[in-house]
């Protein structure tokens, strides 16, 4: 059937493929991208345990030719969690277009992040390798765990004007599971 | 329990996503023809593609005519052609019902030609291929999604309907047929 009211679009979309948080556009600014010093930059508060259905980072500015890789992670704060890895470091970004995405794609953690294929055009995604964050433990101290997940830049620094947006698509998989955008 | 058609067919929306289709048997012998590119569907914001196939209403020629998909971003790489597969094997007497299936994953995976009248053997099986993007400034992506032919011309009366299934990634994304 078609659907005309792009509210009805978006619902539908929403039982499809999970909801949508995403950061402020162009969160994620070069200093975000600094390999060198594998800069963190959390980009989603996560309230709860969730299953990601899609993550991503959007380029909305074009890189330099310096040859930084990305991987996300998931740092719980409630209870104190050593930081875990999502995936591993995945290919260069080097001289990414706006519209490029690097796309988290699941599975074993050492999985790594696809470069979209062009602007615009993402070729590989989670499918249905989805992974489950976070955490609710009924009656005990905890409760309902929280944490961030965010974006590790490794190997080397862009220097000029990159700049991305973060997005998640989630489905919440315990009482009150939620996720905000933390930039 | 048995659901009106109304419901089922908002059911399959919610599990399959939204259908997008050409008219009925508009694609014809003559957009079968080699190195023809032929617009399909319009596309505005990020989506997800979660099913994208042309369906055969009247029969192919016994001629070897493959089928490539790809993304035409207007905006924000003016005119851009991207192929979102590889051409598919040949498509040479295919049967009404017969379907040339986009399967997703890397871009040099090859389309299918299904198995037989009707029954379709291979789909995108999870997979989602995502096209369109918003810039920083929220400007946000359109273009055209389509086919193009390769190997062999049709040389008589051939018909067949393009369809797709997709997501919403973006605020206002829609999709629309061109034909």
């Amino acid at each position: 059937m078609a659907y005309n009211r792009p509210s009805t679009i978006q619902r539908v979309s929403d039982q499809v493929l999970g909801h949508h948080v995403e950061t402020s556009a162009g969160a994620l600014p070069v200093a975000s991208f600094k390999g060198v010093a594998n800069t963190e930059t959390d980009m989603f508060t996560v309230y709860g345990r969730i299953q990601i259905t899609q993550l991503f980072v959007e380029f909305t500015a074009a890189g330099d030719a310096a040859a930084t890789q990305l991987l996300f992670y998931y740092n719980g704060s409630e209870p104190a969690l050593t930081l875990v890895v999502l995936c591993a470091a995945g290919a260069s970004i080097a001289t990414v277009a706006i519209g490029q995405r690097c796309m988290h794609v699941g599975g074993a953690v050492a999985s790594t992040p696809i470069v979209s294929d062009s602007a615009g055009l993402s070729d590989l995604d989670m499918a249905s390798a989805y992974q489950i964050v976070g955490g609710y433990a009924t009656g005990g101290a905890t409760g309902i765990f929280t944490g961030t997940i965010g974006m590790r830049a490794t190997v080397a620094d862009q220097a000029g004007t990159i700049a991305a947006t973060g997005h998640i698509f989630y489905v919440p998989l315990s009482p009150d599971a939620a996720v905000e955008a933390a930039i | 329990m048995a659901y009106s058609p109304s419901t089922r067919a908002r059911m399959a929306d919610l599990t399959m996503g939204l259908h997008t289709q050409t008219a009925e048997g508009i694609l014809l012998d003559a957009h079968f023809t080699i190195a023809n590119q032929t617009e399909l569907f319009n596309f505005y914001g990020r989506i997800a593609i979660l099913q994208l196939f042309i369906e055969v209403t009247t029969a192919f020629a016994a001629v070897g005519t493959t089928v490539q998909f790809n993304v035409t971003h207007t905006v924000p790489a003016a005119a851009t052609v991207n192929a979102m597969n590889a051409k598919t094997a040949s498509c040479a007497s295919l049967s009404a019902g017969s379907r040339i299936v986009f399967v997703g994953g890397i871009v040099a995976t090859a389309s299918v030609v299904t198995a037989g009248n009707a029954a379709s053997d291979v789909t995108m099986a999870g997979k989602k291929v995502i096209i369109g993007c918003v810039d920083g400034a929220g400007i946000v992506s359109y273009g055209t999604i389509g086919m193009l032919i390769a190997d062999g011309t049709q040389n008589a009366t051939c018909g067949a309907t393009a369809h797709i299934y997709w997501a919403a990634m973006s605020p206002g994304a829609y999709v629309t047929s061109i034909l």
